[in-house]
């Protein structure tokens, strides 16, 4: 530990001045090429260099990841969360700005890229979307103009890393904590407790 | 790790508004649906959730501060990587849990702010010393393992940006608590020094691990709000009750002694003996234990535990240490990347 | 096979040169997990002192082999003489992060030149890992140059600090190039000689340092200077080792 870490501080002057939140960026992360973006997290950066440098060290390393899109909080329009599923619509046309459309699936769920539709405003492309995507599990649609959203570029396509990062994962550990739970309890006791762990703890 | 479960009983709140409106929210909570930022809430359901939002952001990043103490020390090139990456989780799940609570209408600097001046609180159980290397391992074994037990039902909550926040840090903890629980097996299928190590670090933990979860609910918990509107899913006791349930058969059946002890104003335990209440009741299926001090608990939440002085003042000397950064990218000066 | 047949062999020199300057760089800014400016550069910074212990892994993992070691008794278990590791690292920011910026960006600019020159060498298993490692690496790189040039370019306050954090640390920045055996001829040092490289390194940070509008006095220093690549560490080196090894060496244990 540090000496700055150990040290009894006091303090008697004022704080510095405030600085204000930054920009609130939406950060969405893909598995492998092909796979749609699917929501990660959010970032506050200044710009969308840094919202992406930033999403990249965070979100980029959460599981194998090979691009990210962010797109600013305010730039998403939502549509209502549906109890039942979505019906598509029969809303049709292609008159309009590009909007990327994204669907949501469960409650709680994430939102992930569906395609892209055109239109004149979100509400609008919020149906036309609608019509192309509502599948039998959509609740809900989200649409962003597309020049809104940000792409990490083909130069920088090393996000996950290549060495070994299990140790950041659960399933980085269970070969050696079965093996060492055997010295205290046998095969059958272990796997009782395991298969109720995560059934009703985690 | 967490501090969700706000252990301080809600305000007296008054729900003043449209009975109309609230009827409507209450069927949509009912019903399963999602409240989300845009939505219409009651103004008690807003402040209510960013006081339990910005309550577990602080202590996520208090969260930090214990075991960062330990990075420099950790004995073998996997615990290190482990350790650094455990403790940047809390970070993240502090930066997420912070942008929840900016939505629901503070700045993330003000909360800064009043948690480094004590206008605000974080958990309880980072108010206690991290002496050796083995409360690293118990803390991400047993607090972890509250934790997680606590976010699975807030996971079933109500509000939608903090239910997809809590979906996320569950994937995390995780890790934390297979670490951890890795971590003690070592410890105690180690040699005799290491095992005294997890067994000394198992008697500081043990009750902060029960306390953890709060004190008894109301015995109106489900009428008032923070059950009502699915801020909260699970009482504490029932959530204290599975958690003694899962954690004593495993510490007993691993060599670790279950004790009462006191402690000095340091956390350093002092004396122990056994917990001659420990043992599962077959009548009802549950393991009867003995109820953490609860008399220390309001002490130290009134701030007179071992570290809450140390902890918030490491917290401020970072907030006043980085201002000038914080500063210099706010300008919005655009930087040009550096050629490859 | 012995850690001291390692420490005798040249080539495992110059590879422990890279990896014990990835431990310490690691080791130091990990330091800071809790602690950085804003939450989310926390976060980047810890992901990256992570790579920074994960490629000095990859590399003890590959000694290992060829030297029937285990990883972690070459990271915790060498006599501090026998760290190959650059003083500049363990130099103590007291967490003032222009100083820590600052060194890790000099050293990542170096490893990224040493890890493409170590790619290059003809070993299969050790080429391999460093090949690896040059994307990563390269990231670090970008990542800490932006930084350089947002910090610089910032407000007045801001590049002033960072100025003072150079003017601090680059005459140490030199000592990188010391060659860390004395059995190694200076021109196979870094596999291609330390001039050259040395040059290819100022160059890079000058091009950064100029869009950060900062400047810098990097020199080359004597051969004869000695320092921590030859084993000769400062006391900031061996305290940082000591804090490193102090649960390890406490309880001598077969696994932790």
């Amino acid at each position: 530990m540090s000496k700055v870490r150990q040290q009894e501080l006091t303090f008697s002057h004022d704080l510095p001045e405030p600085t204000p939140d930054s920009k609130h960026w939406v950060i969405y992360t893909r598995k492998r090429d092909g796979a749609p973006y699917k929501w990660a997290g959010y970032v506050d950066a200044p710009d969308v260099a840094l919202a992406l440098q930033f999403a990249r060290e965070h979100y980029g390393l959460d599981e194998a990841c090979i691009g990210i899109i962010a797109h600013q909080h305010e730039d998403a329009s939502d549509g209502e969360y549906s109890l039942e599923p979505l019906q598509p619509t029969d809303a049709a046309g292609d008159d309009g700005q590009a909007w990327t459309a994204f669907t949501l699936e469960r409650r709680g769920g994430n939102h992930q890229t569906a395609g892209t539709v055109n239109a004149l405003d979100a509400e609008t492309a919020i149906e036309r979307a609608t019509a192309a995507f509502a599948g039998p599990k959509v609740r809900s649609i989200r649409v962003v103009p597309s020049n809104c959203i940000h792409e990490t570029t083909e130069s920088e396509l090393t996000i996950w890393r290549t060495h070994d990062m299990t140790y950041k994962l659960a399933k980085g550990y269970a070969k050696d904590v079965r093996a060492k739970w055997s010295r205290f309890r046998d095969e059958k006791t272990y796997e009782q407790y395991r298969k109720d762990d995560i059934a009703k703890h985690f | 790790m967490s501090g969700a479960a706000n252990p301080v009983s809600p305000p007296d709140i008054t729900i003043d508004c449209d009975p109309d409106k609230l009827a409507e929210f209450e069927q949509r909570i009912a019903d399963g649906v999602l409240i989300e930022p845009g939505d219409w809430m009651p103004e008690a359901y807003r402040a209510l959730m960013l006081r339990m939002a910005e309550h577990h952001a602080n202590s996520e990043i208090i969260g930090a501060l214990p075991e960062g103490e330990w990075i420099t020390r950790a004995p073998s090139m996997l615990r290190k990587l482990a350790l650094i990456a455990k403790v940047q989780d809390e970070v993240g799940h502090g930066q997420m849990l912070y942008r929840v609570s900016q939505e629901l209408g503070k700045s993330r600097d003000d909360m800064l702010r009043d948690l480094i001046t004590g206008k605000t609180k974080y958990h309880n159980c980072f108010n206690y010393p991290c002496p050796t290397w083995g409360d690293i391992a118990m803390i991400q074994w047993l607090i972890d393992g509250a934790a997680i037990m606590n976010q699975k039902t807030l996971a079933d909550g109500a509000y939608g940006p903090y239910v997809r926040t809590m979906n996320r840090i569950n994937m995390e903890e995780a890790f934390h608590f297979k670490s951890g629980e890795d971590m003690v097996l070592t410890l105690m299928g180690g040699t005799k020094g290491q095992q005294t190590m997890g067994q000394d670090a198992f008697d500081r933990w043990w009750p902060v691990a029960l306390m953890f979860f709060g004190p008894a609910d109301k015995p109106n918990a489900e009428q008032l709000p923070a059950m009502k509107w699915r801020m909260k899913t699970e009482r504490n006791t029932s959530l204290r009750q599975r958690y003694v349930n899962r954690f004593a058969p495993a510490a007993m059946d691993m060599g670790l002694a279950i004790h009462v002890c006191e402690k000095d104003a340091d956390g350093i335990v002092t004396s122990k003996k056994p917990d001659e209440a420990i043992g599962l009741n077959e009548e009802t299926g549950n393991w009867n234990f003995t109820e953490p001090d609860w008399d220390e608990f309001w002490r130290v939440i009134r701030g007179s535990g071992p570290c809450n002085a140390h902890r918030v003042a490491l917290r401020r000397f970072s907030y006043e240490q980085g201002a000038w950064v914080r500063r210099a990218i706010g300008t919005g000066a655009v930087a040009t990347p550096p050629a490859a | 096979m012995t850690m001291q047949d390692m420490m005798k062999d040249p080539l495992a020199n110059i590879v422990l040169m890279h990896a014990d300057d990835k431990l310490m760089l690691g080791h130091m800014q990990s330091d800071w997990t809790g602690l950085a400016p804003i939450l989310e550069e926390d976060i980047a910074a810890s992901s990256m002192s992570q790579d920074d212990l994960s490629h000095a892994l990859v590399l003890y993992d590959h000694l290992a082999a060829r030297f029937d070691l285990t990883a972690d008794a070459i990271a915790f278990e060498r006599d501090a003489a026998d760290y190959r590791c650059c003083d500049l690292i363990t130099i103590p920011d007291e967490f003032d992060w222009a100083i820590a910026l600052t060194k890790r960006w000099f050293v990542a600019t170096l490893t990224a030149l040493g890890v493409d020159r170590l790619a290059t060498i003809d070993d299969e298993d050790l080429s391999t890992r460093c090949k690896r490692l040059i994307p990563e690496q390269a990231i670090h790189v970008r990542h800490l140059s932006e930084w350089m040039i947002r910090l610089g370019s910032g407000t007045e306050e801001s590049r002033s600090r960072m100025q003072a954090a150079i003017n601090t640390l680059e005459s140490d920045a030199g000592m990188m190039f010391e060659p860390p055996d004395h059995s190694i001829d200076p021109v196979d040092s870094f596999c291609c000689g330390r001039e050259g490289i040395f040059q290819e390194w100022k160059t890079s940070c000058e091009d950064t340092l100029q869009r950060a509008g900062l400047s810098a006095n990097l020199a080359l220093p004597p051969e004869s200077m000695i320092g921590g690549r030859r084993g000769t560490h400062a006391t900031h080196f061996t305290d940082q080792l000591a804090e490193l090894t102090e649960v390890r060496r406490a309880e001598p244990a077969p696994a932790w």
